[in-house]
C-alpha cells in the first residue's frame, strides 16, 4: 500500500515559462529519490496554466453540458508511483488561464478518486499532500470565490490533505498587484488547512527545495531520562542530523556481450598465509585477534565477551555547566535531539520546566547515553553535551544533544600566543582592513542569512541526482560543467552581492598585508591520495598483515616494485617505495646498502617517467636530499645518487639546476657508524 | 580503494578512510629520570589526582611512563618509546654512556613493558640499579646523548621527544668549573634540536615549592633562532607541574601534528597560508586481525574483483552502474538503471581545487548545536609556507573576536574531496593559573550540515505528538534551583572521562596478553548518585514534585523489564487477587470448558496471581490458564 500520496499542481502560464527549466529540474530529481528511496510513495502531475486541457473534473462536467470549467489544467502522470515517464526534461511553455483555486480542486479531486478507488488509503498513516508550485502573478478570478473555496477546504479537511505552497518570489518582476490578491485569497484557503508555506527567493533556494532524501523519524531510543536515582522523564533520543552520502553506485562489468549478461562484479576475498602466498587458509584455521601495542593477542570466542563493557542501558543526568564552556568545537559527531515522550503529559511539563530553566540560567547538561548494550558487542556509551531548545507551537521544548570527547580522543596541543612576535603584530591599519572586511563581507546582504545549513542544499548530492534522472531519461544528455551549475555557484562560490559590498576592502588588502606566495607544499597524507590513480585495481591487499607483496620492502625493493606495478598497483608501488629506501639507508651498516637503495631510486625513477607520475619522484628525490645532503652519517649516499646522475623528472632545466645545487658536497667531520635497528618499520604502515 | 567508490560498505570506508587521513606518522619518546637520592622522597601528591600519597617522586615518574604506554596502546600504538635513566651506579646501555641505564629500549609498547615497569621497585632499583654516589653535571650531558641515540634508531620521520624528569634546578652545580660544564650540556642540547628533537622538563617539586627554570629554559630552547621564527609556530614550553596524572597525560601526551595545509583564498585574490591540526581525533578500539591458528602469524588478506559472466579478474572496473543492482531490481524497471563511467562520476564529485574559499562572515549566534556533523579542525597560520600569513591571520582573528562573527568558507581538503561548507571560529587564547595554556590561540574549523543532513524529528507529529504542556513559572523556579544544585562547577573540563569502552577493551587484552584472567573494571563513567543525593536531593524532589505531583515517579526500565510477566505480585496486593480469586470458581468453569463466559479482566486476575504473563487475546488468555491447571494436576 502506498505511504503517501502527493500531488504536485505546477503553475506553466506565461509568467512561469522563465522558470521551467529550473523546476523541472527539481522535480526530476525529487521524482528519481522517490523512486530510489521511497518506492511506495504515489505522485501525480498536474500542469495549470496549459494550452490544452486534460483532466476529469472538466470531462465530467462536460458531460454533464458545461464545458467551460477547469480549462487548461492538465494532469500530465495521474497518481502512481513515479517511472521514467516523471524524468520529463522540460516543462510545457503553457498559453492558457487557470488559477490555482481550480488547480488545487482538480488535484484534490484525483487524491478523492484514489481513495474512492482504494478506501485503504484513508488510513490516518497514508500522508496526502498538493504541493502547490507559482509565483502567484495568474489573478484568482473573484466572482463566488469565496463559497467556492470555503467548499474546497471542507473537502481538503474532510481528506485530510495537506497543502504545501511554494512560492516564488521575485520582488523584481512587478505584478505586485495580482500578487496580492492572490495572496489574500491564498490565506483564506489555508487558514483552515493544514500546511506548509515556502518562499523561494533564488535559483538555488529552488534547486535545493526538496532533500535529495527524505528520512522518517524514528526514535533510536524510548525510555526514561533519570536525574540521580530520584527522578525519571520518560523521553525519545532521534537523529537531529546525519551526513547524507551520494547514493550508492555497483560496479559493471563489460567483459561479456552477451544478451543475458548479468554485468555482475564480485568481491571476493581470500585469507592466505603470509609466508606461503599460495596457501589459502580456511576458516579453521583462522584465530581472531586484537593488536595490544606490538602484540597480536589472540582472542577466543569465549574471552570476546570479557573485552565489552556493558552497563546498563539509559541515559542519565551527570551534572550541569555553564553554557559557555563548552564550545561547540568539542562535539563529535552529529547532533540528536531528546523529546519528551508523546502525549505523555507529566514528561512533557518536566521536560518543559527543564528546557526553561536552562535557557534562563544559561546551562547545558552533560549527560551519560547509552542507548544500546548487547550481549556480544557490548554498550555504545557516550557522555553528551544537551542544549535547551525552546519549543513552539508546532514542537515541544526539548533537548539537543552531541557527543563531548572522552580523554583518549583529545590531543592538547600548545600553539604560541599570536602576541608573542611583536613583529609578526599587525598594525593598527592592517587591523581596521580586516575590521572593515569582517563586516562589509556580510553574509546578510541580502537581507537574509545565506548559507543557513538548515535550508542550503547539498551541490553535489543534487548534482548527481539532477544528472542520474537526465541520464535516465535521456542517455545523451550532457554532464554540465560544475561552473554552469547554479546549486555549485551560489553554495560555494562567492556571492556578487556580498564581494560588490566588500570589493573596495577586497581589492586594498594585498596593499596593506602583503603574504609572500609560494607554491603550496602538500604533506604526505596529501601527496598520497593525489597519487591515486583513477582506476579500480584489481587485487587490493588488505588488513595489517605485512608481506612482501603488500608494500615494496627493504629485502627487495625493485623486485617488489616491479610486481606492484605488474599487478596494476602503482599507487602502493610508488608510496611505499620510499619509505623502503630511506629505511634501508638508515639501518645501512656503513655503505652497505646504499646500492641497493640506489637502485630503487633509479628504478622509480624510470617508472614514474613512463607512468607520468614525475611529480611524486620529484618530492622523493627532493626529500633525498634534504634529508641526506648533510647527514653526518649518511651523505654519502646521497654522493651515491649525485654519481648515478639521479635527475629529476620533467623540465631538463629545472633538473639541471636541481642537480647542481644538491651536488657540491661539503666536508664534515666523520661520525662513527651507528647501532643497527633491525626492527625499522614501514614508515607509512599507520596511515593505510 | 578507488575515492569515489560509491558501493554501501564502500561509502562507509570511504567516510572512514577521511578520519583516517587525519592520523599522522607516529611519536618517538625517551623518558629521562634524574636518579640521583633525593628523587627517593615523598612526593606529597594527592591521590585524587592519580597518584598515591605514599608515592615517591621515583614512583611518579614511572607511573607517568606506564601510563604514557597505556595510552599509547590505545591511541596510537605505532609510537615508541623508551626509558632511561640518568645519574644511576650501574652503567648499562648500548653505546655505554657512563651513569646511564637504560630500562627499556626504544620501542612499541608491550603488555610486558607495562607489567615491567609495575614491578620496578625501590628496593630492587637500589639493589640493581642504585644511584651513583654523587651528583655529577655528566650525568645529565649522558643522559642526553643516550637519548639522542636511542631515537636516532627509530624511524627518521617520527616526532622525536625527550621528556625530563627531575627535580635538580641546576645540574651544571657552583663549582668552579660550572660555566664550563654548562657549555658542554647546551653544546649537547644544540645537537640534540639540530636533530629536531624536542625537550620537554617535568620539575619534580611539590606544589607549593618554587624551581628555578633558569637552566632548564636554555636547555629547552637550546639552539632555536628567533629570527626563523620556530618557536612562533612550535610553541615550546619549559614548565609543566606534575600535579595530577590525567592533567599531565593531556598536556603532554602526543606532540602536535599537522594534519594538513591550506590556502586560505579570499575573493579577488588576496591568499594566506594555514595549517590544520587535529586536536579531536577520536579514538578507536583496534580492528581484530586474523592469525593463522598454528604458526600465529598475521594472514594476509586478499580481495579481488570477478567478472560474473566471465569468470576473468578484474583489473580494473570502469564503468558503474546507478541504481545498483540490489536497488534496480527493487524498481522493477519503472526505472532503468544509468550506466556512467568512472571518469564520469568522479567529474560529479570533483568540483573545486582544494582550498579553503573565504565567503563571508556571520554573526556567531547564528551557529546552531545542529550545524555540525564531525568533529572540528583546529587552525593556525602557516608562516613557513607563505611569509606574512601570521600577521594577516592575527588581524583576521581579532577583527572576528572584535564582532564575535565567524568566517563561512568552502573547505576543498584535496584534489579528491567534494567541497563542504565549514565556519572558521576564532578562539581567545586560555591559561590556568600557573600561566600554562589550556586552549591555544586560532580558529577553529566546524564541519556545517546541509539541508540534506538536517532532520526535523522534533516537529513531527508521528514522534512528538501535537500537544505539548508548558511548564508553568513554580515548576521552572524548581528546576532552576535543581540546576544550581547539581552544577558540576569550575573543575570540570571537556574530556575529563575515559572512554569506558576502549579502557575495558585494553585492559582485558593486556590481562590477556600477559595470560592472566581478564580483570574486573570498575566503571567510573557514571553519574554520581550519591554526591547528587547528597547536594541536591531535597532540590530534585521539590523539582519532580512540581511538576508530577507528590509521590509519583515516571516509571524506568526497572518497572518495564520484560520479566514482568512472571513478577509475584507484592504481598498485600497478592491478598487483595486472593480473594477476588475466591469469589469465582476458575476450576470448575474450565472442567465444563465455560472460561470464556468470564471477563478478560477476571481472566487476567487469575494469571496475574499465578505469576503468569496477562497479555493476548482472550483466546490466548483461557488457553494459557487451561495449561496451567494442567500442569498444577500433574
Amino acid at each position: 500500500m502506498a505511504k503517501s500520496l502527493a500531488v504536485f499542481a505546477i503553475d506553466v502560464g506565461t509568467h512561469m515559462h522563465a522558470y521551467g527549466d529550473l523546476v523541472a529540474e527539481t522535480l526530476r530529481t525529487l521524482f528519481l529519490s522517490k523512486a530510489l528511496n521511497k518506492p511506495r510513495d504515489e505522485c501525480c502531475i498536474l500542469y495549470y496554466g496549459t494550452t490544452g486541457t486534460k483532466n476529469a473534473v472538466h470531462d465530467e462536467m462536460a458531460a454533464q453540458g458545461d464545458p467551460g470549467e477547469y480549462l487548461h489544467i492538465t494532469v500530465q502522470q495521474p497518481l502512481q508511483p513515479p517511472n521514467a515517464s516523471f524524468l520529463m526534461l522540460n516543462m510545457p511553455k503553457g498559453g492558457g488561464n487557470s488559477d490555482f483555486v481550480d488547480a488545487v480542486t482538480v488535484a484534490a479531486d484525483s487524491i478523492n478518486r484514489a481513495l474512492q478507488a482504494r478506501p485503504e488509503l484513508e488510513k490516518a498513516n497514508v500522508g496526502k499532500e498538493i504541493v502547490l508550485l507559482s509565483n502567484f502573478h495568474a489573478k484568482v478570478r473573484e466572482d463566488g470565490i469565496d463559497e467556492f473555496v470555503e467548499s474546497l477546504v471542507e473537502s481538503l479537511q474532510s481528506k485530510a490533505v495537506s497543502l504545501h505552497v511554494i512560492s516564488l518570489d521575485n520582488a523584481a518582476s512587478g505584478r505586485q498587484e495580482e500578487k496580492e490578491v492572490n495572496t489574500t485569497m491564498l490565506s483564506k484557503l489555508l487558514k483552515e488547512v493544514k500546511h506548509k508555506q515556502t518562499h523561494v527567493q533564488t535559483p538555488a533556494e529552488l534547486l535545493g527545495l526538496f532533500k535529495c532524501k527524505e528520512y522518517s523519524n524514528t526514535a533510536y531510543y524510548a525510555g526514561p531520562f533519570t536525574i540521580g536515582n530520584m527522578m525519571t522523564m520518560r523521553v525519545k533520543i532521534a537523529k537531529k542530523a546525519k551526513k547524507e552520502t551520494l547514493p550508492a553506485t555497483g560496479l559493471y562489468s563489460e567483459k561479456s556481450r552477451a544478451a543475458d549478461a548479468s554485468h555482475d562484479v564480485l568481491r571476493e576475498r581470500e585469507y592466505k598465509d603470509a609466508s606461503d602466498p599460495d596457501a589459502m587458509v580456511p576458516p579453521e584455521e583462522r584465530a581472531k585477534a586484537y593488536k595490544y601495542g606490538k602484540q597480536y593477542v589472540p582472542v577466543q570466542p569465549e574471552d570476546e565477551a570479557y573485552l565489552a563493557y556493558r552497563p546498563d542501558r539509559g541515559i542519565s543526568l551527570m551534572g550541569f555547566l555553564d553554557a559557555e564552556s563548552i564550545p561547540q568545537h568539542y562535539h563529535m559527531k552529529d547532533p540528536w535531539v531528546m523529546v519528551p515522550e508523546k502525549g505523555n503529559e507529566r514528561s512533557g511539563l518536566a521536560m518543559s520546566a527543564l528546557v526553561h530553566a536552562m535557557a534562563r540560567k544559561e546551562q547545558v547538561a552533560v549527560i551519560l547515553f547509552v542507548p544500546r548494550v548487547s550481549e556480544t558487542g557490548g554498550a555504545n556509551a557516550a557522555t553528551c553535551v544537551g542544549y535547551p531548545l525552546l519549543g513552539s507551537g508546532q514542537q515541544p521544548d526539548c533537548l539537543v544533544l552531541n557527543h563531548l570527547p572522552f580523554a583518549e580522543d583529545m590531543r592538547v596541543a600548545k600553539f604560541a600566543s599570536l602576541d608573542e612576535k611583536p613583529d609578526l603584530m599587525p598594525s593598527t591599519s592592517q587591523l581596521d582592513q580586516m575590521r572593515s572586511l569582517v563586516e562589509t563581507m556580510d553574509l546578510f546582504a541580502d537581507t537574509r542569512e545565506a548559507l543557513l545549513p538548515d535550508l542550503t542544499a547539498n551541490p553535489v548530492i543534487h548534482r548527481f541526482y539532477s544528472y542520474m534522472a537526465s541520464q535516465a531519461a535521456d542517455k545523451d544528455y550532457p554532464l554540465p560543467a560544475p561552473h554552469e551549475d547554479v546549486l555549485i555557484n551560489e553554495t560555494f562560490e562567492p556571492r556578487p552581492a556580498v564581494i560588490s559590498k566588500a570589493a573596495n576592502v577586497l581589492h586594498k588588502l594585498p596593499e596593506h598585508l602583503h603574504v609572500e606566495k609560494k607554491e603550496l607544499v602538500l604533506d604526505g597524507a596529501q601527496l598520497k591520495e593525489e597519487a591515486k590513480p583513477v582506476e579500480e585495481t584489481a587485487f587490493s591487499l588488505e588488513g595489517a598483515a605485512a608481506s612482501s607483496v603488500e608494500t615494496v620492502g627493504t629485502s627487495d625493493p625493485v623486485g617488489d616494485f616491479e610486481v606492484l606495478l605488474k599487478e596494476g598497483n602503482p599507487d602502493v608501488a610508488f608510496s611505499s617505495l620510499p619509505p623502503a629506501v630511506f629505511t634501508l639507508v638508515d639501518n645501512s651498516l656503513g655503505e652497505r646498502n646504499y646500492d641497493k637503495a640506489v637502485r630503487a631510486v633509479v628504478a622509480m625513477r624510470t617508472a614514474a617517467e613512463e607512468l607520468d607520475r614525475g611529480q611524486t619522484f620529484n618530492t622523493f628525490l627532493g626529500e633525498l636530499a634534504s634529508k641526506y645532503e648533510h647527514d653526518r652519517q649518511h651523505r654519502n649516499f646521497w654522493q651515491f645518487i649525485i654519481r648515478e646522475r639521479v635527475m629529476l623528472v620533467g623540465n631538463p632545466e629545472e633538473a639541471e639546476s636541481f642537480f647542481k645545487q644538491h651536488s657540491g658536497a661539503k666536508e664534515e667531520e666523520a661520525v662513527a657508524p651507528m647501532e643497527v635497528n633491525e626492527d625499522e618499520e614501514d614508515e607509512f604502515a599507520g596511515m593505510d | 580503494m578507488a575515492d569515489y567508490n560509491y558501493d554501501a560498505e564502500d561509502v562507509d570506508a570511504d567516510e572512514e578512510g577521511f578520519e583516517r587521513e587525519f592520523i599522522p606518522t607516529r611519536d618517538n619518546v625517551v623518558f629521562l629520570i634524574d636518579v640521583q637520592h633525593s628523587i627517593f622522597e615523598s612526593a606529597g601528591l594527592k591521590d585524587t589526582e592519580g597518584f598515591e600519597e605514599t608515592d615517591t617522586w621515583f614512583d611518579v615518574a614511572l607511573r607517568v611512563a606506564r601510563e604514557f604506554l597505556k595510552m599509547h596502546i590505545i591511541s596510537s600504538d605505532s609510537d615508541k618509546i623508551a626509558v632511561v635513566f640518568y645519574g644511576t651506579r650501574v652503567t648499562e646501555n648500548a653505546n655505554n654512556f657512563e651513569n646511564i641505564f637504560t630500562l627499556q629500549d626504544l620501542d612499541e609498547p608491550s603488555a610486558q613493558r607495562i607489567r615491567d615497569l609495575e614491578a620496578v621497585r625501590e628496593q630492587d632499583f637500589v639493589d640493581r640499579v642504585g644511584s651513583a654516589p654523587e651528583k655529577s653535571p655528566e650525568h645529565l650531558r649522558n643522559g642526553l646523548w643516550a637519548a639522542q641515540q636511542l631515537l636516532h634508531t627509530g624511524s627518521s620521520k617520527a616526532y622525536k621527544r625527550v621528556l625530563i624528569f627531575t627535580n635538580d634546578a641546576n645540574p651544571p652545580g657552583t663549582s668552579k668549573q660550572a660555566d664550563n660544564f654548562r657549555e658542554l650540556i647546551m653544546a649537547r642540547a644544540t645537537t640534540l634540536h639540530e636533530a629536531n628533537v624536542t625537550v620537554e622538563v617535568l620539575p619534580l617539586v611539590k606544589p607549593e615549592q618554587s624551581f628555578p627554570m633558569a637552566f632548564w629554559n636554555h636547555i629547552v630552547h637550546a639552539g632555536e633562532d628567533a629570527e626563523t621564527g620556530t618557536s612562533f609556530s612550535e610553541g615550546a614550553d619549559t614548565l609543566y607541574r606534575l600535579q595530577s596524572l590525567p592533567g599531565l597525560l593531556r598536556q603532554r601526551g602526543y606532540r602536535k601534528r599537522t594534519a594538513g595545509k591550506a590556502r586560505w583564498i579570499f575573493p579577488e585574490g588576496f591568499q594566506l597560508a594555514v595549517a590544520m591540526y587535529a586536536l579531536i581525533q577520536p579514538a578507536t578500539k583496534s580492528t581484530p586481525v586474523y592469525l593463522h591458528a598454528i604458526k600465529n602469524e598475521p594472514l594476509r588478506i586478499e580481495s579481488a574483483l570477478i567478472c560474473q559472466d566471465t569468470g576473468a579478474i578484474l583489473t580494473e572496473v570502469p564503468k558503474r552502474m546507478f541504481p545498483k543492482k540490489a536497488d534496480a531490481e527493487k524498481l522493477a524497471g519503472r526505472i532503468l538503471p544509468v550506466i556512467i563511467s568512472t571518469q564520469e562520476l568522479r567529474e560529479l564529485k570533483i568540483v573545486k581545487d582544494p582550498g579553503l574559499y573565504l565567503l563571508g562572515f556571520k554573526p556567531r549566534s547564528c551557529l546552531r548545536p545542529w550545524h555540525t556533523w564531525r568533529q572540528s579542525t583546529f587552525v593556525y597560520p602557516d608562516e613557513r609556507a607563505m611569509p606574512g600569513s601570521t600577521t594577516a591571520f592575527i588581524a583576521l582573528h581579532e577583527a572576528m573576536l572584535q564582532s564575535d562573527r565567524m568566517a563561512v568558507c568552502t573547505y576543498v581538503r584535496t584534489r579528491n574531496s567534494e567541497p563542504r561548507l565549514v565556519a572558521l571560529v576564532a578562539a581567545q587564547e586560555e591559561k590556568d593559573d600557573y600561566g600554562e595554556q589550556v586552549s591555544p590561540p586560532g580558529m577553529h574549523m566546524l564541519h556545517l550540515c546541509f539541508a540534506d543532513d538536517i532532520r526535523t524529528p522534533e516537529s513531527d507529529p508521528n514522534l512528538v505528538g501535537t500537544d505539548f504542556p508548558k511548564a508553568s513559572e513554580d515548576q521552572i523556579a524548581a528546576a532552576e534551583a535543581m540546576i544550581e544544585k547539581l552544577s558540576m562547577g569550575e573543575s570540570a573540563y571537556v574530556g575529563m572521562f575515559q572512554n569506558p569502552m576502549l579502557q575495558r577493551h585494553y585492559q582485558v587484552l593486556e590481562a590477556l596478553a600477559l595470560g592472566e584472567l581478564p580483570p574486573e573494571v570498575d566503571d567510573r563513567l557514571q553519574p554520581d548518585i550519591q554526591g547528587m543525593q547528597t547536594v541536591g536531593g531535597a532540590a530534585i524532589d521539590a523539582f519532580r514534585t512540581s511538576v508530577y505531583g507528590p509521590d509519583y515517579d515516571e516509571p524506568g526500565f526497572g518497572a518495564k523489564k520484560p520479566t514482568a510477566g512472571n513478577k509475584r505480585p507484592a504481598p498485600e496486593e497478592e491478598a487483595a487477587l486472593m480473594e477476588a480469586l475466591e469469589g469465582i470458581d476458575y476450576e470448575g468453569l474450565a472442567a465444563k470448558g465455560a472460561l470464556g463466559r468470564l471477563k478478560v479482566d477476571e481472566l487476567k486476575k487469575y494469571l496475574k496471581a499465578k505469576g503468569l504473563k496477562q497479555t493476548g487475546k482472550k483466546d490466548e488468555v483461557i488457553q494459557r490458564i487451561t495449561e496451567h491447571m494442567e500442569k498444577g494436576k500433574t
